[in-house]
């Protein structure tokens, strides 16, 4: 399959400026395209371990999830390593991923304790997604991260 | 009756791709070398890999309240897709017949071996007993997991061939809702 790339943000309405008040007619209606990465997580990988994953700058994070396909013995994070830091569970703390199946953030799963902050706007740099459990090693556990965001929505609020 | 588009005349044009639609501003890098490799012995600068991310797809399709697994929805996922969440608004609550319960489920076309159910199949979990949004998952079933994974995952599936989506019910009955996949088409995991 081929496949069609744009530097993005990629946005779609009918309506592309705000003009005046009246909607329908000259208010803009355009919303931004939600992006989704996916990466395949293996328990047994090194402590912390690539995930494939680069967000673009100043991102909004709007879903993580974990398909598990093959059930974790230890708990799982997912953090970030770039040219600022390097934080093991940034965006995930602890996902409780012990059985088969599909695990949202925000649900089961505890967020870390920036995630506030970290999912609002992923930063001024773009920024690789690492993850590790708490033992690495020997387990089994096998799952593919799920994480959809808003490219570059920059949010100050 | 199909579902109608509200916004038919407002909308006249589309802009479509065969797709998958990708954006990020560095289209290509190495990011598949470092899979599952140690973050400490194997160092590498973010600004060298792509961060290229797809357009998450969507199909909704209305839904009634059938007794026949080959009832066809609007929904045709791509061969190799990815579904990454499953959507249901249910606008009317289904009827419950005798011995029978009041759930939808969602399968894929007909198999050798009959169907293959890609919503989570315990008590509950399917019931359209209330009018509202439900977020269905695979489940703790492995084997839908691994549909979800890859929707070729399916048992006499033919890789490279477009799966269809069906529904059904444990009654026909009076109930409607709507059906909404999102997926990354042709991701081939």
């Amino acid at each position: 399959m081929s496949t069609t790339t744009f530097s993005g943000p990629v946005k779609a309405g009918n309506i592309f400026n705000t003009t005046g008040t009246t909607l329908s007619e000259n208010v803009s209606n355009q919303g931004q395209a939600t992006m989704v990465q996916v990466a395949a997580v293996e328990e047994g990988s090194d402590d912390p371990s690539w995930t494939g994953i680069v967000i673009p700058a100043h991102s909004q994070i709007t879903r993580m999830a974990v398909l598990v396909t093959t059930a974790f013995a230890n708990q799982l994070n997912v953090g970030r390593s770039d040219s600022v830091s390097t934080d093991i569970n940034y965006f995930l703390a602890a996902a409780i991923v012990n059985a088969v199946g599909l695990v949202e953030a925000g649900t089961k799963v505890a967020n870390g304790a920036t995630a506030g902050s970290s999912w609002k706007d992923t930063g001024v740099l773009d920024v690789q997604l690492t993850y590790n459990s708490s033992t690495g090693g020997l387990d089994p556990g096998v799952g593919i991260l799920i994480v959809e965001y808003i490219q570059n929505n920059n949010l100050v609020a | 009756m199909a579902p109608v588009n509200p916004h038919a005349e407002t909308y006249q044009g589309k802009t479509q791709f065969s797709g998958p639609v990708r954006a990020g501003t560095r289209w290509d890098g190495p990011n598949a070398d470092y899979v599952g490799l140690g973050v400490a012995a194997n160092p590498i600068a973010v600004n060298k890999l792509a961060n290229a991310g797809y357009v998450v797809c969507s199909q909704s399709a209305a839904l009634d309240q059938v007794f026949s697994n080959t009832t066809a929805s609007d929904i045709v996922l791509p061969a190799g897709s990815m579904i990454i969440s499953m959507q249901v608004i249910c606008t009317k609550v289904f009827s419950v017949g005798t011995g029978a319960q009041d759930v939808l489920r969602i399968v894929t076309r007909p198999t050798e071996s009959g169907y293959e159910q890609i919503n989570d199949d315990a008590a509950g979990t399917m019931d359209m007993d209330a009018i509202g949004v439900y977020n269905f998952t695979p489940g703790a079933s492995g084997t839908r997991a691994s549909v979800w994974k890859n929707v070729n995952n399916s048992a006499n599936y033919t890789a490279g061939d477009d799966v269809d989506i069906r529904y059904d019910s444990d009654v026909a009955g009076d109930g409607r809702a709507i059906l909404t996949i999102s997926y990354i088409p042709g991701l081939n995991l």
